[in-house]
């Protein structure tokens, strides 16, 4: 059962139900109109490329469309409804139908009344397709005030219910589904955002969660060295990177850098720009050194620039969609956010973003999202957006001296250290670059010219300071020979001394041996004459 | 009233299924308004749509029985097995003065 109110989509979901079948699963399909006419629903469908007409003609496909005014209708007794059953069990043989649908289920109740006898008669009527293993996408009228469907249907039809919803705020149509049941089957209980598209209908995402719940950890260079540094090597495949900052602070320069990156490495990229058309975007970034004609041509890129408000937030929704799926970029760049608020309120287009980026966080798409801030919000408007990213650069220019200078700060980045550290980014002929700032010893911090006077300070000071090394290492070396002259002298000197002292010696011990034999000698003779 | 009702002539189709208890209750209460206060003045066709379902097919017809009451216009469809006979006279408009 398909509940929902009128111009949600009920149709539409039955009709697809019955194409995909005979297009996808060669299910011959059998459509019950109490509404739309035949002409109406072959019509209405053609819009989004299905061609009824062909299938009708090949006999996969019977709709049988008939009106029947509840004015016209007196019950007066017992009834069943047995010319249903014969007129559908007539064009269920003829195609040999899989799939059935039955739309709106709310025509019969209002014709019939809604009492135990037309219940009884539907709930046969459901027996009878399960028996024939037929599968019956019943439509309803969404009931009022908490009320599922207007008639209680879902307690006749309970295998599996679907609610669908359209709210329009603010001229901004938001489409959701919900699957309230499904008997012997798990389902997620959320609402999700579908559209309808030219290629009919998808659910956000169009793929499932659980099949990307691995988050990648490989890293994807920005295409600056020094930020992949301060991101402890760049941010990871399939995250979002948010770059906010004022006008002219280099937003997109940052992103094209990173597109151009993914195409060096052979990667596809999406260049989502509001804001500049493919050839002002590639111009101006020629200007800074990226080259980004090469990649267009080399079938890389793709540049899609249109006006934001030339179509409404589900349309865009709808239109990336269908360019993930055509051309399986690994890049997407969004450039500028800013301009998708034209559409509506900020809550709708953080809605949208968070759908935006869910879409492409499945498809496991790097994506990069530039915001334009204004005034004094420049921190604060992007936060909204800010908590559905991966990362957020902050980019901000400031004054001094007469010049600006661009500042680059992470402000966040899931998953990985990164440096809290400011970076000054310069353009370069070979793209932006970033540099490390000075710290001015004054407090603050130096860029542009003012860092360059302070380096050229800096280096006078290094230049004086060795050449004063220079001349005291000079003097010292001199000191150091004049010394080791000294030490010579002082050694010969030392020499002689200890020379003279040999001999002073020598001759004091043969002077004693001297005095010892001349008094031998005298003591022999006293002797000798006694 | 009765002067106008004189020219008037119903155009009746009854669908039946086969000899189903609800079919030959409903075939029986038409064929005795037909009979009596409608004598000479009606035209009851009855169809089987398990013998001939084109015609039950090309009357929308989906409830068994169904009286369908072509002429005189407004086109109505009596649903069911025509024992409400309150119902059944107001929806066939017939005057309540030519109550036999």
């Amino acid at each position: 059962m398909v509940a929902g109110a009128s111009g949600t989509g009920k149709t539409m979901f039955a009709l697809e139900f019955l194409l995909r079948g005979i297009r996808d699963f060669g299910e011959p399909g059998v459509m019950f109109s109490f509404e739309e006419s035949r002409s109406d629903l072959i019509e209405n469908m053609a819009i989004f490329g299905f061609d009824l007409e062909t299938l009708i003609a090949d006999g996969m496909l019977i709709i049988d469309a008939f009106h029947i005014e509840p004015s016209e209708i007196v019950t007066t007794g017992g009834f069943d409804l047995e010319g249903l059953f014969l007129r559908l069990e007539k064009a269920i043989e003829t195609v040999g139908a899989k799939r059935i649908v039955l739309d709106t289920i709310e025509v019969l109740l209002a014709s019939f009344g809604n009492d135990v006898l037309v219940r009884g008669e539907l709930s046969r009527l459901f027996r009878w397709f399960k028996e024939r293993k037929l599968t019956a996408v019943v439509t309803e009228e969404r009931g009022r005030e908490g009320n599922l469907t207007r008639y209680g249907f879902e307690e006749v039809i309970s295998d599996c219910a679907i609610l669908l919803d359209h709210r329009v705020h603010e001229e901004i149509s938001t489409r959701r589904l919900r699957i309230l049941k499904y008997r012997g089957s798990e389902h997620g209980t959320n609402e999700y955002p579908f559209l309808i598209t030219d290629r009919g209908f998808v659910v956000l995402p169009s793929i499932e969660m659980d099949s990307i719940s691995t988050a990648s950890e490989e890293r994807v260079s920005t295409g600056m060295e020094q930020l992949d540094q301060m991101l402890s090597g760049g941010i990871f495949r399939g995250a979002s990177l948010l770059i906010s900052g004022r006008a002219g602070t280099g937003k997109t320069t940052i992103a094209a850098q990173l597109v151009d990156a993914a195409c060096r490495r052979g990667e596809r990229a999406l260049f989502i720009s509001f804001e500049e058309s493919q050839a002002r975007l590639i111009r101006n970034m020629r200007s800074v050194g990226i080259e980004l004609q090469q990649w267009v041509d080399a079938g890389l890129l793709n540049i899609w620039a249109e006006r934001s408000t030339a179509y409404g937030l589900e349309e865009h929704l709808g239109r990336l969609d269908r360019m993930l799926e055509e051309f399986c970029p690994r890049v997407v760049v969004l450039d500028a956010m800013r301009s998708l608020v034209e559409l509506g309120p900020e809550r709708n287009i953080r809605a949208t973003l968070a759908m935006e980026i869910d879409v492409l966080k499945a498809r496991e798409i790097t994506c990069v999202i530039t915001s334009l801030t204004h005034g004094n919000e420049e921190e604060s408007s992007a936060v909204g957006v800010s908590s559905l990213t991966d990362s957020w650069l902050l980019l901000r220019n400031i004054e001094h001296n007469g010049e600006r200078s661009r500042l680059l700060f992470v402000i966040k980045s899931r998953g990985m250290a990164h440096s809290n550290q400011v970076r000054e980014f310069i353009f370069t002929p070979q793209g932006a670059q970033l540099v490390e700032v000075m710290v001015d010893p004054r407090g603050g911090i130096l860029t542009g010219s003012a860092r360059k006077q302070q380096m050229a300070h800096f280096a006078r000071i290094a230049d004086n300071r060795l050449a004063n090394i220079k001349r005291n290492q000079r003097s010292l070396q001199r000191r150091t020979a004049v010394l080791r002259a000294q030490i010579a002298v002082l050694e010969n000197e030392l020499e002689a001394t200890s020379s003279d002292l040999e001999k002073a010696n020598e001759e004091q011990r043969r002077k004693q041996e001297a005095v010892a034999a001349d008094q031998f000698e005298a003591e022999r003779i006293r002797e000798a004459s006694m | 009233m009765n002067v106008i009702q004189e020219d008037l002539h119903w155009v009746l189709t009854l669908y039946i299924n086969g000899a189903s208890p609800r079919s030959t209750a409903a075939l029986a209460n038409i064929r005795k308004i037909c009979d009596h206060e409608l004598a000479g003045r009606s035209d009851l066709k009855v169809v089987d749509i398990r013998t001939d379902p084109e015609m039950a097919i090309r009357d929308n017809i989906l409830a068994i029985p169904t009286l369908v009451k072509h002429l005189p216009a407004p086109r109505r469809y009596l649903v069911g097995d025509l024992g409400n006979e309150e119902r059944v006279r107001a929806a066939l408009e017939i005057g309540s003065g030519e109550k036999y």
